[in-house]
């Protein structure tokens, strides 16, 4: 069964969004090429454990009694969609961020506030952010139907620029 | 007695937190001003251009210290505090550290980096303050367009971080702006501006003309009472969703394995709980569940 992550569908709205993505950026991800973890990434992973762990106090509120590092799977029109949700409680799914940068709204171009909440059936979302010193949250409601919209268009883009048989190929389960 | 509260039990809010940006000449100030009995803390000198019947009791602001003296007011006649706007409450802000600090003026003229941490954390004080007088808080700001690779987006103008800061405690961010002739207000984020939606509002609202004679009464009537019967449904649904986990619950524990996963299918639970609910029960047996066949066996 082909499928597709918040990572691969992020990879792509990158592409289409950022002026400074190339597609060579996005195929390394399409083709799943192994990757060197960075620091600005590590740091990331690091600062998610210290959120967990209860360190930073803007974020407990919104993390108590959550389940953290969720696995969540679903599917759609015979594509298995799999993500890992950061915190989840029954009325709101949080992703932790770290930037070096922030403007609100950072964020839109990103699906996990659009996969999460159709794998869960939970429309709330939040973004938290890190920026400096500073924290900052970004907040989506889930839309019915936007899940599906978005993985429509990524399927329709893969298939008009040949590379559908590339993802078939590379996100096979 | 345990002072946690449990999520379905909690107090459901009957005020708001709102902001509200956009473009210029579209109305801002006189929505803000159709919340309920409101005080209006004008800090941009901007009173004069609202329409006489609309307008209501105003500290026209001097100085920061003008904001703090009427927050320790008697403030008990008035449901809502209006500060119009937000960037120019900053600024006063700004120069109250200036006066005591003239230091953070650099001699080139531009400010000192000292004092953003400064205006930070004097801004969290005030809105805290400001939350526990326990009205309705709307803050209006004006908007500036910023170039965001090949997009143009529209910010709050508000210097340094506290507009971004300031969403954290908002229930709504609206965006205000022209479609056609027609005047709007949106809650929903897109690719040209942020904005934010806490209390189940609709994605755009359409802002009606008022001839005169009409009720400025925007907010009260089109945005809080529609939230406060939002969050209300919301709540009761969370209620809900915890009573059918309970139930689960008790299936898994008085049931077979494989007849709890069709009691289980019956509680029509959301997908998350359904989930969770499935891992549960898989960790209450010995019996392996098979993926294929879909069996515990």
């Amino acid at each position: 069964m082909n499928y597709l992550t918040p990572t691969l569908l992020n990879s792509w709205l990158y592409y289409l969004n950022s002026e400074y993505c190339t597609i060579d950026d996005f195929l390394r991800t399409l083709k799943r090429e192994p990757f060197e973890r960075t620091k600005p990434m590590q740091d990331g992973i690091d600062f998610e454990d210290e959120v967990f762990k209860g360190m930073h106090e803007f974020y407990n509120p919104y993390i108590q009694g959550a389940d953290y590092q969720v696995k969540l799977t679903g599917e759609y029109n015979g594509i298995m969609i799999v993500g890992v949700a950061d915190f989840i409680r029954p009325d709101l799914i949080i992703d932790v961020k770290k930037t070096k940068s922030y403007e609100l709204g950072k964020y839109f171009n990103t699906s996990q506030h659009i996969i999460y909440p159709y794998l869960t059936d939970i429309n709330n979302f939040k973004y938290l952010i890190r920026c400096g010193k500073q924290d900052y949250e970004e907040e989506y409601k889930y839309k019915e139907g936007q899940a599906e919209k978005l993985i429509d268009d990524f399927i329709s883009w893969l298939k008009a620029t040949n590379l559908y048989e590339t993802w078939k190929l590379h996100w096979n389960k | 007695m345990s002072k946690i509260v449990k999520a379905s039990e909690l107090v459901v809010p009957t005020i708001v937190v709102g902001g509200i940006y956009g473009q210029a000449g579209v109305g801002k100030s006189t929505i803000a001003l159709s919340a309920p009995q409101p005080l209006l803390i004008d800090t941009d000198g901007g009173v004069h251009r609202i329409n006489a019947e609309h307008r209501c009791d105003t500290v026209q602001v001097k100085s920061y210290q003008d904001i703090l003296d009427v927050l320790n007011e008697d403030l008990s006649a008035y449901e809502s505090i209006v500060i119009d706007t937000l960037g120019e409450m900053v600024n006063f802000i700004s120069n109250y550290f200036i006066a005591k600090d003239p230091s953070l003026v650099t001699r080139g003229g531009t400010l000192n980096i000292k004092i953003w941490g400064l205006i930070k954390a004097e801004f969290a004080m005030l809105k805290l303050k400001m939350k526990q007088l326990n009205k309705n808080l709307i803050f209006v700001a004006h908007e500036k367009e910023e170039k965001d690779g090949e997009t143009r987006v529209c910010r709050l103008d508000v210097a340094g971080s506290t507009g971004k800061d300031v969403v954290k405690i908002l229930d709504f961010l609206g965006y205000c702006e022209m479609i056609g002739k027609r005047r709007t207000i949106s809650f929903s984020p897109c690719q040209r501006y942020y904005a934010k939606n806490s209390i189940n509002l609709d994605d755009m609202i359409q802002i009606p003309t008022l001839d005169e004679g009409d009720e400025n009464n925007f907010i009260s009537e089109m945005m809080i009472k529609p939230s406060i019967q939002r969050r209300n449904e919301a709540h009761a649904e969370l209620v809900e969703r915890n009573k059918l986990m309970e139930q689960g619950r008790k299936i898994i524990s008085g049931n077979e394995p494989n007849e709890a996963i069709k009691l289980m299918k019956d509680l029509g639970l959301p997908k998350y709980e359904s989930q969770k609910l499935f891992q549960e029960l898989k960790a209450s047996t010995e019996m392996i569940y098979n993926i294929d066949t879909k069996v515990f066996g």
